[in-house]
């Protein structure tokens, strides 16, 4: 009885490799190829609103008042913040920092200012930054009127490092 | 009724999460992230310049300028176009939501190596991409050296012309030779 285990055993078990080890059978690879998608691209919120700030005075940030800032390309990048009208009297007083506190803090005029993003090194993932800003008119001259809702454009360009 | 209410005020909830996971607010691309250009002299050359937006809009195109060599600092970039003699222009100045091609174009009035970013924006967005680039201005003299160089007549393909150049010219050589040779009064 042993002999005949034996004997079937020997025999499926042949079978069973010479099913999978087939000289003749040819196994078919596919996949889709797509080319590394070299691109500088961010994403930023597009309204800043910094409040009251009266001539004299500066607004003061707080943690509440993060600018979001993401990698969402495939380089690692600068981004800097530039004023669209670059004679803007009011806005030509922005400064950033990356923190408000520790080492970070360090508040740069716009125009001096950039901050470093890295790539996160995944394709579906994004690396994501976060700095302040604030308005300093305490050496702006005084304005004979009120400026109620005064904006400016500023945009946010981003290199390849 | 109050249970109808609220499921369709949870499906309007559950709904709202979705589209705002998919519809990015302001993201904006560009690539490539640099390239480099040669020119001839007052001739148009064109390159393609692919954005990703995340939302249609108006886009600006800016260029800037340096003489003294590559910097990865916009603001080291001063010039103008006028100033040191290119013209920029580019076409297609609305772009969709997804990806766009556009033409950036330049023309240049003297020789010379130039560096620049072109700052390309939609400025309602408050997003924007620098993309370096470097312009080559070959007068005629660095012309052959350009087309040496480039990929039309290779380096390869300038040896097997000047073998058969080689070779014609011997091939006249003797057949001027015989004829000379030939024509040659017998003494």
């Amino acid at each position: 009885m042993e002999r005949l285990y034996l004997f079937f055993t020997l025999v499926f078990g042949i079978l069973f490799l010479a099913g999978v080890v087939s000289s003749n059978d040819i196994l078919t690879v596919e996949a889709d190829i797509f080319s590394f998608p070299e691109i500088v691209m961010i994403d930023v919120q597009d309204h800043i609103y910094l409040g009251n700030v009266t001539v004299g005075f500066e607004t003061k940030p707080t943690s509440n008042d993060k600018i979001f800032i993401k990698n969402t390309g495939t380089f690692n990048v600068s981004v800097q913040p530039k004023l669209v009208n670059f004679s803007d009297s009011v806005f030509g007083n922005l400064y950033f920092t990356k923190r408000l506190s520790g080492e970070d803090y360090n508040y740069s005029r716009i125009g001096q200012f950039k901050v470093d993003i890295p790539w996160s090194g995944e394709l579906d993932q994004y690396e994501e930054e976060y700095i302040y800003m604030k308005l300093d008119l305490r050496d702006m001259e005084n304005i004979d009127e009120d400026l109620i809702g005064y904006k400016t454009d500023i945009v946010f360009y981003a290199t390849a490092n | 009724m109050q249970l109808q209410i609220k499921i369709i005020l949870g499906f309007v909830f559950f709904f709202s999460i979705f589209i705002c996971s998919f519809v990015s607010g302001a993201e904006f691309g560009v690539y490539p992230s640099a390239f480099e250009l040669n020119l001839n002299l007052s001739v148009t050359e064109c390159h393609e310049v692919f954005i990703m937006s995340g939302f249609p809009g108006k886009l600006v195109v800016k260029d800037y300028w340096r003489k003294n060599g590559f910097s990865n600092k916009i603001d080291d970039y001063q010039l103008s176009g006028e100033e040191i003699g290119i013209d920029f222009f580019y076409f297609e100045d609305i772009i969709q939501k997804g990806e766009n091609e556009i033409q950036v174009c330049f023309k240049a009035k003297n020789e010379g190596h130039y560096n620049g970013v072109l700052l390309f924006s939609v400025p309602e967005k408050r997003v924007g991409i620098g993309v370096w680039t470097k312009i080559n201005v070959l007068g005629d003299e660095l012309s052959l050296k350009k087309l040496i160089e480039s990929n039309v007549v290779g380096d390869s393909n300038l040896i097997l012309l000047l073998m058969f150049e080689t070779g014609f010219l011997g091939f006249l050589t003797l057949f001027f030779l015989f004829i000379v040779i030939k024509k040659k009064p017998k003494l």
